[in-house]
């Protein structure tokens, strides 16, 4: 009988370990199928060199090479990265403690020394307007980081998402990051190692890090394909060349949408745009802009239904005045900006200006000629923007004229407040800058574009800046968008969506608000159809 | 003075004349990018320019010597020069000198069949059409020409890159090289990355070259030179290359000179439908960028070249046409 028992236990015993062995096996075959050993993304941004200091590759170094002390989630959420955990009693003084098995990629621990080396390092050496704020940094042990800001910044979190971290032991002796153009200068701690860039081929590569500190993603070797225009780039899509593309801060143009529709094998995410893809600014230095009811009065002559037709193809949303696009976090519900020319006009004429001297066009209230200037870039949509928004102009009787700069008299005009208005779109990351809901643009301590010179607005950022609380916060930037709704430092002309095509053969993309498909979602989740 | 000597002295005075232009082209690279509107540093740091602190952005202007007078900065400059140090790009993170030995090796590699094969073209078909002028011939290449000759650089080339690259996948769908390749298998693999881009330049070269060639070689066929030689009982194949071409051709070397000058720079179009890194983008990012010192180094090298393409077709049309470089000119 104890025989006949233990030849039953012992059949058992067998069975249970073939019946695990069979289901390891399986999960296995399930990893390795869900395995992509190269994902192809194409681009139009153009990375020059592996520099610290090459913006477009550190778009790259922050999404795959490098990892900062947190990250965000899908919903915006900050989330921990290099830092298990932080606390801040008064948004001034933060500790991070940080996770203490992650590496560098040549197999050095990182410690909190090398955050803030990072963190003094790179301003020190190539500028950086993120980190004026911050006051001290310390390093008390090997995973601790206290980080003390000159005065409260509760926001204090978004900047540290741009944070690039790097090995001290390598960048200690480089004296100048600008001329470093070794491969040392790629080593990071995030899940993808640098492999190689070959600038006649258009081509860097990263690969998967075995020893990455939060596992192996799913994704073993991402390759970047630059091209110089997006309609050579959507045909090796199409060829199937590419799995995906990627623009920082951008989609595709709509132009395309057509023929991925046409494509079986593509598919697209709609992308909801967290910045705001055209606005119009006035220099509140200079008059009339400075009054709000001439402000008010180019919100009702602007024809948002045209331009959304015109500038998005369906693809966008009239805007509110509140400025803040829906979907954005604490996004309020403010006054929806429409098209009214005779109101427009209505309101124009109670400001003064009139057509004094019977030419069709108002003249200032003194009487003098009044020619509005819109500054435009000259490469970008912004130039046809502008000719719609003379044409509104022109209708209620402002004799608007355009003038045309490239990025670079643009950004020197605009930065001199040597403009009239103009014409910009504000990115994602941007409206997260400062105390975020655009108060980056918008305040004149920061890029100040509308040269608000209103206390009670900067009491507000401040304010937003101390908040201690969720709710707190949601109620101050409630009232920025009111403000931003009464006074209209800025006019929205559309709101859009991106579209992100992708190749069928995999799917799993999950879109990040700072980088978009590149995210941790995407490099751990995806996987083949 | 014998005619050597005549010659010798031409080519003296051309050199002299080269050398001033140099140093007037010299000044002229550094003045024009600095009257230029725009700031390098503004525009390095971008739309957050005015959130660095002025103390970051004194320290990158003394960092690339813009914060001396404009006159100091130009005699840094022509010293600079003396020595052949072009200096460091504001903002590609990289010697100048380094950014234009990537970039020219590719231009060249590009411009240089493109200026051979699009003037032997118009070379021959233009003579063909001159010499058959007003019939079907002349007419159908004259009409291939001037459509050619109409059309917008980018049109063609991105016809040219749908065509045969897309649809037809024949040719890759842009940049130089296919990369992971060595030896022999790297140069046929350029050489397969570079055929769409140069056939592209040639024909646009040769378009407007065929033109003149074309009008020059029916033209001169009412010369009474080419009576005589008619009436010498010369054949009409021995006339057009032994007697016409050879008058063709002074206004024909200028045009190929001129040409070889202004499509290393001009090449703009084709290096951005083929996604290619040749000088015309470099030129272009620098000027974008208000970058001084990659512009100054990149007009230098044109002006090198312009120049030299012009002494070389001074010096090849007194060899064409030996009354140039005679006495009187």
């Amino acid at each position: 009988m104890n025989k006949e028992i233990r030849i039953l236990l012992a059949a058992s015993f067998i069975f249970s370990v073939l019946i695990c062995a069979v289901a390891i096996a399986q999960s296995a075959t399930i990893d390795s199928s869900s395995v992509i050993d190269k994902l192809v993304i194409g681009t139009t941004d153009q990375v020059e060199d592996i520099n610290v200091n090459d913006g477009i590759f550190n778009t790259y170094r922050e999404a795959f090479l490098t990892k900062s002390l947190i990250r965000v989630d899908p919903s915006g959420d900050f989330v921990p990265s290099l830092a298990e955990s932080w606390e801040t009693d008064d948004a001034q003084k933060w500790v991070f403690h940080l996770v203490k098995n992650a590496t560098w990629h040549d197999g050095q621990p990182v410690t909190a020394e090398d955050i803030k080396f990072s963190l003094e390092y790179l301003p020190e050496k190539l500028g950086g307007s993120n980190w004026n704020i911050i006051k001290e940094v310390d390093a008390p042990d090997e995973s601790t980081l206290i980080i003390t800001l000159n005065s409260p910044d509760s926001n204090f979190l978004t900047n540290l998402l741009m944070l690039r971290t790097v090995p001290k032991h390598v960048f200690d002796s480089v004296e100048d990051p600008k001329r470093f153009n070794d491969p040392a200068s790629a080593i990071g701690c995030g899940p993808y190692k640098f492999l190689d860039f070959d600038p006649e081929a258009g081509l860097i590569r990263f690969q998967a890090y075995d020893s990455y500190f939060e596992g192996q993603p799913s994704v073993k070797e991402i390759d970047i394909r630059m091209f110089k225009n997006q309609e050579a780039m959507m045909m090796a899509l199409q060829k199937g060349e590419l799995d995906t593309v990627y623009i920082y801060s951008g989609g595709i143009s709509y132009y395309y949408v057509p023929d991925l529709l046409e494509n079986n094998d593509l598919e697209y995410i709609l992308i909801k745009n967290s910045g705001v893809p055209a606005a119009i600014w006035a220099n509140q230095n200079r008059t009339p802009f400075d009054d709000v009811r001439f402000r008010e009065a180019m919100s009702y002559a602007m024809n948002y239904e045209e331009l959304q037709n015109l500038f998005t193809a369906g693809y966008g949303r009239k805007p509110n005045a509140g400025f803040i696009p829906n979907g954005s976090l604490n996004y309020i519900e403010t006054m929806p900006l429409t098209y009214n020319a005779s109101l427009a006009s209505s309101i124009l004429n109670e400001t003064g200006l009139l057509d004094a001297d019977g030419d069709g066009m108002r003249n200032l209230a003194d009487g003098s000629e009044f020619h509005p200037e819109i500054l435009v870039r000259s490469d970008s949509d912004s130039v046809r923007l502008g000719e719609m928004l003379k044409k509104y102009m022109n209708a209620v009787g402002l004799d608007a004229q355009i003038d045309v700069a490239d990025s670079s008299g643009f950004w020197d005009a605009v930065d001199g407040k040597d403009y009239d208005l103009f014409v910009s779109r504000t990115t994602p990351w941007g409206m997260m800058m400062e105390a975020g809901y655009a108060t980056g643009y918008m305040d004149s301590r920061s890029n100040g574009w509308p040269a608000i010179n209103d206390a009670g607005f900067t009491e507000l950022v401040d304010d937003l800046l101390a908040s201690s609380s969720k709710d707190e916060t949601a109620k101050l930037a409630q009232a920025v968008q009111e403000y931003y709704a009464s006074e209209l430092p800025a006019i929205p002309l559309y709101w859009n969506d991106y579209v992100q095509p992708y190749n069928k053969k995999y799917e799993g993309y999950v879109v990040n608000p700072i980088h978009g498909i590149l995210s941790y979602e995407t490099f751990f989740g995806l996987h083949p159809a | 003075m014998t005619i050597k000597g005549e010659r010798q002295t031409h080519i003296f005075r051309k050199l002299m004349r080269y050398g001033f232009t140099l140093f007037l082209i010299l000044s002229l690279n550094f003045a024009l990018p600095r009257m230029m509107p725009g700031d390098p540093i503004a525009n390095l740091l971008g739309e957050q320019a005015r959130r660095n602190d002025p103390q970051t952005i004194e320290l990158l202007k003394a960092e690339y010597g813009l914060d001396v007078p404009v006159h100091i900065q130009y005699f840094r400059y022509l010293k600079s020069l003396t020595r052949l140090e072009l200096g460091y790009s504001i903002h590609k993170n990289s010697s100048v000198a380094g950014l234009i030995a990537a970039r020219l090796r590719w231009t060249l590699l590009l411009v240089f069949p493109s200026v051979v094969i699009g003037s032997i073209l118009a070379l021959l078909l233009g003579s063909l059409a001159g010499f058959k002028s007003r019939s079907p011939t002349d007419y159908v290449l004259t009409a291939l020409f001037l459509i050619l000759y109409t059309c917008p650089t980018f049109l063609l080339a991105m016809l040219l890159l749908s065509i045969f690259s897309f649809h037809l996948g024949l040719f890759p769908l842009g940049n130089l090289t296919t990369g992971g390749t060595t030896g022999l298998k790297y140069v046929l693999d350029i050489a397969w990355h570079l055929i769409l881009p140069v056939i592209s330049l040639s024909l646009l070269g040769a378009s407007y070259k065929f033109l003149v060639v074309r009008n020059s070689v029916s033209q001169i066929f009412d010369k009474q030179f080419v009576v005589a030689a008619r009436a010498k009982g010369l054949t009409e194949r021995r006339i057009l290359m032994v007697h016409v071409i050879r008058n063709v051709l002074p206004p024909f070397i200028s045009m190929a000179a001129l040409s070889f000058g202004f499509m290393v720079s001009g090449a703009l179009i084709v290096e951005i439908v083929f996604s290619l890194n040749g000088m015309g983008t470099l030129i272009y990012d620098a000027v974008m960028a208000r970058d001084y010192p990659v512009m100054q180094g990149c007009f230098l090298i044109l002006t090198v070249f312009v120049l030299a393409a012009n002494l070389a077709a001074d010096i090849l049309y007194s060899v064409a046409d030996p009354r140039i470089g005679g006495k009187g000119t």
